[in-house]
């Protein structure tokens, strides 16, 4: 390598020595931290740790019922958003991808929730779904439907179903704005060919919009339920994981290892079993979406 | 113990929502006027005036559970003011809050912000509530003092299990044998 060549070479390495930098400390360095504590016992304080091997995972898998509690919880609010929300966000996607007057204020409205802070959301929500005074208790009333008003976020048998609405709610606009790119992307004259060959609205939707849309379902999908799976703001806004074990979800269960227990590396082992578990579901949603690919 | 929430649920004394209510709307509740009562500390006086400035109330000990053992507060740690050894400043700092916990400092404190007085020469002229709360000063405890700490993972059965009496999903009787058990594991 002559002078000329082995200077441009420095330059070339020294112009992303920052971002390597700052990728292995912010990055690099607690991701691979966190693989470290989950096989020690560590207060998070205490200048020394035991080394326990397994033990951490052995407990999250077998013996620690809210864990498993908390992962079904998230998988129900997951199933109801791959279902209710996207199926909602592909709706309204349809309807706004038609020229119809008003179309960019829609957009704009169904983007906004998603841009709110969970927090926010969470705590407007509880007033809609407060026991005594909530605006859903006084819509029934006004309606006559006394009976059913009661303390949404408060009674297991609804709690669970109201978080996944608020979530819901939050998160449609993320699927509206994928789908709607993607019937955009599907050239007119497809299915004004169909039409003039006589096919139906149906039939044009099961025939061209699906099998053309389909990696963006997938995409959609993946996104949700990393997204929905690792649900958190909205149910330390409005329940913090109750009532009991209710609407505990994974990341409140991490927390509250770590913070509320001060079991640092036993919150590390769930942190890496959660990952694990999201990564295996990505991986075949992936599958599942190279696979539609071919097909469409 | 648990069964007196198993009571205030089964007579209907809870507010809806309340196993789930973050702090704010519990206070809310009763600053104004949903709520009946409410289980608070001293610094409650404060809050509520800030909520409901016209708010008329008064505080009380809950029962006692037996004469062999008096009801005692938690409290008389709200705020803790430390010096650390290692400053440079360590005398002045000492100095300062000195001056800080002297009756005058400590009643003009009690007066514009309605919260207990850390000198007891400056408990004077206190709002009847605050007064309540002021003239048990001699029952308040802390964890700080208790011989034996609680396993976090025991409080938070603990937590979850009086949620559960309060949805009617479990009978004190299960909590105490639930909490029992962890407590057992915990301390292996």
């Amino acid at each position: 390598m002559n002078w000329s060549r082995f200077k441009d070479a420095c330059t070339t390495y020294l112009f992303i020595v920052p971002a390597v930098l700052l990728f292995s400390v912010f990055s690099l360095y607690p991701f691979l931290k966190v693989f470290q504590l989950s096989v020690f016992e560590w207060d998070g304080i205490a200048r020394s740790m035991q080394f326990v091997g397994l033990e951490n995972f052995r407990t999250g898998l077998f013996h620690d019922t809210s864990w498993w509690i908390s992962m079904r919880n998230a998988g129900v609010v997951t199933l109801l958003a791959l279902t209710l929300q996207n199926g909602l966000a592909l709706a309204l996607a349809m309807i706004v991808d038609r020229d119809i007057r008003g179309k960019n204020f829609y957009r704009v409205v169904f983007y906004l929730p998603p841009v709110l802070s969970g927090i926010v959301v969470g705590l407007v929500w509880n007033w809609i779904f407060d026991g005594s005074h909530g605006l859903l208790n006084h819509a029934l009333a006004a309606m006559g439907l006394e009976r059913w008003a009661r303390a949404w976020l408060a009674e297991p048998e609804t709690a669970l179903f109201s978080v996944a609405v608020i979530h819901m709610w939050k998160g449609f606009g993320w699927g509206f704005v994928i789908l709607l790119a993607g019937l955009q992307a599907i050239p007119r004259e497809l299915n004004e060919a169909a039409y003039v060959d006589g096919a139906s609205e149906w039939q044009i939707f099961r025939k061209i919009t699906v099998p053309l849309m389909l990696p963006v379902f997938f995409l959609v999908s993946i996104l949700t339920v990393l997204g929905t799976m690792q649900i958190y703001d909205i149910i330390a806004s409005t329940t913090n994981g109750g009532p009991g074990y209710h609407t505990e979800v994974p990341i409140t269960r991490i927390l509250a290892a770590m913070v509320g227990s001060s079991r640092f590396g036993y919150a590390c082992s769930l942190g890496v079993l959660f990952g694990v578990i999201l990564l295996a579901v990505s991986m075949v949603q992936l599958r599942l979406s190279k696979w539609s690919q071919r097909f469409s | 113990m648990l069964g007196l929430f198993e009571t205030l649920r089964n007579e209907g004394i809870l507010v809806p929502g309340v196993v789930t209510m973050i702090n704010k709307s519990a206070e809310q509740a009763f600053a104004t006027g949903r709520a009946a009562f409410a289980f608070n500390g001293s610094w409650s006086v404060n809050v509520y005036r800030g909520m409901n400035p016209g708010l008329s109330f008064a505080a009380m000990l809950p029962p006692r559970f037996s004469d062999k053992y008096p009801m005692r507060l938690w409290g008389g740690a709200g705020t803790s003011l430390m010096v650390n050894a290692a400053s440079p400043r360590k005398d002045a700092a000492l100095q300062f809050l000195r001056w800080l916990t002297e009756a005058p400092q400590q009643a003009q404190l009690s007066e514009e912000t309605l919260n207990l007085p850390s000198n007891r020469k400056s408990v004077r002229d206190l709002p009847p509530a605050l007064a309540s709360f002021a003239s048990r000063m001699d029952m308040t405890t802390h964890p700080s003092q208790w011989p034996v700490v609680e396993k976090p993972t025991v409080v938070e059965a603990f937590d979850k299990g009086i949620q559960s009496i309060l949805i009617g999903e479990k009978t004190p009787t299960q909590v105490a044998a639930e909490v029992q058990k962890i407590k057992d594991k915990a301390t292996q």
